[in-house]
């Protein structure tokens, strides 16, 4: 069963098109990390999500139901985390509990104490007066403690050093297998992902580069080399993504298996040799030789 | 839940309604000790004179405070919504945004309301100290409009700062500066018993405008 339905999204700012007939689905129980750079529409699709947007056209259906048309039912079971780890900065740690508390039956106040323990301060303290790290621990209890069946994190990693990044991640990972929740997020720092998810979205300007399992994507991505003459510009191809010279060789990135394209390439005419596929290292590789440094 | 969002509205307001309370009991309290001082000087006679030949409610000196109050309370409790986009959380909440939107308000109209009632009293039991009854329900009746427009004033507050594009809010701050002229227009005394209705039903017509706002919002009408 799908948690998250997304069909035939197209949306505009004025006149620019921040994509058109987009569809994917979430299953339930997977965790999904949506990538692109900035300008692709990470935001426009978590607004999409958390019906904070009305799309051009197409519908967002999350539990089976109109994101716009959600029922409190529905929506108690989605936790929500907006970017920047943004709560109400005029309450204090033990007020924001007191407020959220009663809109959620199940809500688990041990797990939010729990995690706050960790950050030895004074449940007293205002979130206005706490550090980015300390924020993102309370804004990640919040939603610990109502226990939904999917988390929508919009760039989790934010403002948080290398020891809360890890801390959020890890808690996370944990959280979702455990109890076999659904989620979709968002980050800038792509090795927080990689720690996470389960599937991946690349997105590029106005469409989906790819959807696929990680695993699969981490197999499946070949970054290509090989030596050409001074001069040489490699003709453009669907199935090429990015190419760049350096130094006497061009490289670029493909799904394409080695043998499938050098015998493009022999097709393009292309004049190679010492031609060279290599699996990429990590995620960023692939999301930067699929979408290109610039 | 109500009891819920009444407490958060209650955080981010509680100092603000302390100063809130404060000036407005402070003006009208200093008003009531200067008429009680005249009384207590030149004797009620001349006052009941002054107050029939020329007009006067000896109160003027706060005629726009509540419209100030008002102003400052729905400050304080939405632009903090606004802020980092807060508002988000609240709209998130599993409870229906036209209720959370509705008791929120009511929240700010209660609290201003119990105040301006208060101060209300204040003149009333003074006032009958001092002069008639018709004089008092004049001098009431005058005060009303400027109380009721401390209402207005919260309720526009709210449209505006829960609009979420510049181009909007600052047609929608013209457009209450108009309205709220309406409220203040004449300062001669009952010059509005027979609009005070109108005005009552403005209100209620207010109420309904931050929800275009939160709809715009939530239809991704945002800078």
């Amino acid at each position: 069963m799908n948690t998250i339905e997304c069909s035939g999204l197209t949306h505009y700012y004025g006149r620019r098109q921040i994509y058109k007939d987009l569809s994917f689905v979430v299953p339930e129980g997977h965790i999904l990390g949506l990538l692109g750079k900035n300008g692709t529409g990470k935001t426009t699709t978590i607004n999409l999500l958390n019906g904070f947007l009305k799309p051009h056209a197409g519908q967002v259906r999350i539990f089976g139901e109109d994101v716009r048309a959600m029922r409190n039912e529905t929506r108690r079971r989605i936790g929500l985390l907006l970017e920047g780890h943004v709560q109400y900065q005029f309450m204090t740690i033990e007020q924001l509990e007191r407020f959220y508390a009663p809109f959620y039956p199940d809500w688990k106040r041990e797990a939010y104490y729990e995690l706050l323990r960790k950050l030895k301060v004074d449940p007293s303290q205002r979130i206005s007066r706490m550090s980015n790290g300390q924020r993102s621990q309370v804004a990640l209890g919040i939603i610990m403690a109502q226990n939904p069946d999917l988390l929508i994190l919009d760039d989790f990693s934010l403002g948080l050093d290398p020891g809360y990044r890890r801390l959020f991640v890890d808690y996370l990972r944990e959280y979702a297998c455990a109890e076999k929740k659904t989620m979709f997020l968002t980050s800038h720092i792509i090795q927080d992902m990689e720690r996470l998810i389960d599937d991946c979205i690349i997105m590029d300007y106005g469409r989906i580069l790819t959807h696929r399992k990680l695993s699969e994507l981490m197999r499946t991505v070949r970054c290509c080399s090989f030596a050409a003459p001074a001069g040489y510009e490699l003709p453009e191809n669907p199935d090429f993504y990015h190419p760049e010279r350096k130094d006497n060789r061009i490289e670029f990135y493909t799904f394409l298996p080695p043998q499938q394209v050098q015998d493009v390439l022999k097709s393009l005419g292309a004049s190679f040799s010492d031609f060279v596929a290599a699996s990429p290292q990590n995620l960023e590789d692939i999301f930067i030789g699929l979408t290109g440094k610039y | 839940m109500i009891k819920s969002i009444f407490f958060k509205e209650w955080i981010k307001t509680r100092r603000c309604y302390a100063v809130v309370c404060l000036a407005m009991f402070g003006f009208v309290g200093y008003c009531m000790l200067n008429v009680n001082r005249v009384a207590e000087i030149k004797g009620a006679p001349h006052l009941w004179e002054v107050m029939i030949l020329k007009d006067a409610v000896f109160f003027d000196i706060f005629k726009y405070v509540p419209t100030f109050l008002g102003i400052l309370f729905g400050l304080m409790q939405f632009v903090p919504e606004m802020q980092n986009r807060c508002l988000k959380l609240t709209l998130h909440l599993p409870y229906s945004n036209h209720r959370m939107l509705a008791v929120m308000q009511l929240f700010g109209l209660t609290l201003l309301a119990a105040c301006f009632a208060l101060s209300v009293l204040m003149i009333v039991l003074v006032y009958a100290r001092i002069f008639v009854s018709e004089m008092v329900a004049a001098a009431v009746l005058t005060a009303l409009p400027w109380f009721m427009a401390g209402l207005e004033a919260y309720l526009l507050t709210a449209f505006v700062c829960l609009e979420s594009t510049w181009r909007l809010r600052l047609a929608y701050l013209a457009m209450s500066l108009l309205m709220l002229r309406i409220f203040l227009f004449d300062a001669s005394a009952q010059a509005y018993v027979y609009a005070l209705p109108w005005l009552a039903v403005c209100i209620a017509m207010t109420f309904t405008l931050p929800y275009v706002s939160v709809a715009r919002f939530k239809d991704g009408c945002q800078d």
